[in-house]
């Protein structure tokens, strides 16, 4: 997934507030969080974590911004590989939170769960 | 009388629990042996156990967190060792000749060597990595390991057509954890879920018994034996909230000689600690761990509330079952800072709640009959006739 050239460009709030919320993390966290983060490595967000994030992107952003299907559709590296800047593209409406808003497109994965 | 063969990993928490289901099989008339790393498995079962070596290798450690770790369990560990044992594991077979062969999940091996001599085998679960399924939800990741087991299954020579999955035994899996830590799946019948094996173990003499203080409520921490390269720098931060907790909490802490920060006064800090002795004596009041299956079956057996901290594979998952039970507090490893953990380890030695609810789970866990349940199961496999014929015979 982290195909694209390194952003320094700011997460959306919204988005850090969820991550952060997911993590449990303490005040300050959200601080170093960039979109080039990598949920795994650099985040160190586990599997129930991140089941935690597709839950709370689901009820801020609706059913496109569907994380467990993203990560479904992926193998191991692309796993590693996938970054906050990931998820504000495949998955985050453009503008904020808009539940009823289509999403940005569906991303490429797929498979069961 | 039957003769069981046991293979293992050459890591102290799958070998721990061996010790006890052996025992329980020796008292019963039967003969029971090792197939493994000697250099490790001795230090571990006395000078007195029958071990039929495989030779010693150094695997490449394991990575601290998440996918990497996942990463280096099969490619630096589970496939490198079965190809490093696949020759002496077979030659321990036409040695000893066992009626049963119960091979540890993360040594197939052991069942590729069983089947192709037409012998009982049985899986053994220490953890919930197998069993528990921690990447169902990443089908190309559970793909990936099967693709691996299915090359070693091939590489050994045995008939593509009857590829059973080494980890899982069509007969018998003997899984060390009961279903308040699995969560609400179903399993097969023959999955037998017999809880914590709580046999005693050899006293051990070098604890500093007269250092526990009578009238301190007192901690038990221990990240596990998997985990020392990433553990230093949550060291710093368990000690630092030992140190908010002043003086009314004294710790026992499992490390590493030179790994820990200065400690709290009257801190007992060991490389290892009779953990077994301590709990069924009643001298922990809580336990801070990261989640592995045999401290968190062993802290709850003996009603003992916990803080878990997990690091990687299944014990985030084993955190969320015990946070379910009511029975402890989950607190992220990587970023609980002093004083979080200062709160999480006040909630669960100031609330009975708890602690009640440890001692319910903990009962549900032991109902499940431990190594003497275990010992049952394995009889009657070796008990039943051949598998299409044992080929040692």
């Amino acid at each position: 997934m982290n195909d694209h050239p390194p952003s320094a460009a700011p997460v959306r709030a919204e988005l850090l507030a969820l991550l952060a919320e997911a993590a449990a993390a303490p005040p300050g966290w959200s601080g170093r969080v960039t979109a080039d983060s990598r949920l795994d490595a650099d985040l160190l967000l586990d599997e129930c974590e991140l089941g935690a994030l597709a839950a709370l992107l689901h009820e801020h952003f609706g059913e496109r911004a569907d994380l467990a299907r993203l990560r479904a559709g992926l193998d191991l590296d692309a796993l590693a590989a996938l970054t906050v800047g990931d998820l504000e593209r495949e998955l985050l409406p453009p503008g904020g939170p808009a539940p009823d808003r289509p999403g940005p497109g569906r991303p490429t994965a797929g498979g069961p769960r | 009388m039957s003769r069981f063969l046991l293979v293992v990993p050459p890591l102290a928490g799958h070998i721990h629990p061996t010790v006890g289901l052996a025992g329980e099989l020796a008292a019963r008339g039967h003969q029971v042996a090792w197939s493994g790393s000697e250099a490790v498995l001795r230090p571990l079962l006395g000078p007195d156990a029958e071990v039929l070596a495989t030779g010693s290798r150094v695997f490449r450690a394991q990575s601290g967190h998440g996918l990497a770790a996942l990463r280096t369990l099969w490619e630096g560990f589970v496939v490198p060792y079965a190809r490093f044992t696949a020759k002496a594991l077979d030659r321990a077979v036409l040695d000893y000749r066992p009626d049963v062969v119960l091979v540890d999940q993360h040594t197939p091996a052991g069942a590729l060597v069983a089947h192709r001599h037409g012998l009982h085998w049985a899986s053994l679960a220490p953890g919930a990595m197998e069993l528990g399924r921690p990447y169902r939800a990443l089908p190309k990741v559970e793909s990936w390991m099967t693709d691996q087991l299915t090359a070693l299954w091939l590489r050994a020579g045995l008939p593509p057509r009857q590829y059973t999955d080494p980890r899982f035994s069509p007969e018998l899996l003997l899984a060390l954890t009961g279903r308040a830590l699995t969560g609400p799946q179903s399993f097969p019948e023959h999955f037998a879920l017999v809880g914590p094996v709580l046999t005693a173990r050899p006293a051990d003499p070098l604890f500093p018994w007269r250092e526990l203080a009578p009238g301190r409520r007192r901690v038990l921490l221990s990240m596990g034996t998997l985990a020392d390269d990433v553990s230093a720098d949550f060291h710093a931060r368990a000690v630092r909230a030992l140190e908010l907790l002043g003086g009314e909490v004294q710790a026992v802490i499992t490390a590493p000689p030179g790994s820990l920060p200065r400690l709290p006064p009257g801190t007992v800090a060991v490389e290892r600690a009779p953990v077994l002795e301590l709990m069924a004596r009643g001298l922990l009041d809580a336990v801070v761990c990261h989640g592995g299956m045999n401290t968190v079956g062993e802290a709850l057996s003996h009603g003992i509330p916990l803080v878990v901290a997990p690091i990687r594979h299944d014990q985030p998952f084993v955190a969320a079952q015990v946070t379910a039970a009511g029975a402890g507090v989950r607190v992220p490893f990587a970023r609980v800072s002093p004083e979080g953990l200062a709160a999480a380890l006040r909630t669960v030695l100031d609330d009975p709640a708890y602690r009640a609810a440890a001692a319910a789970t903990g009962a549900g866990l032991r109902s499940g009959g431990g190594a003497r349940t275990a010992a049952d199961r394995l009889e009657q496999l070796a008990g039943m006739p051949p598998n299409g014929g044992n080929l040692l015979v």
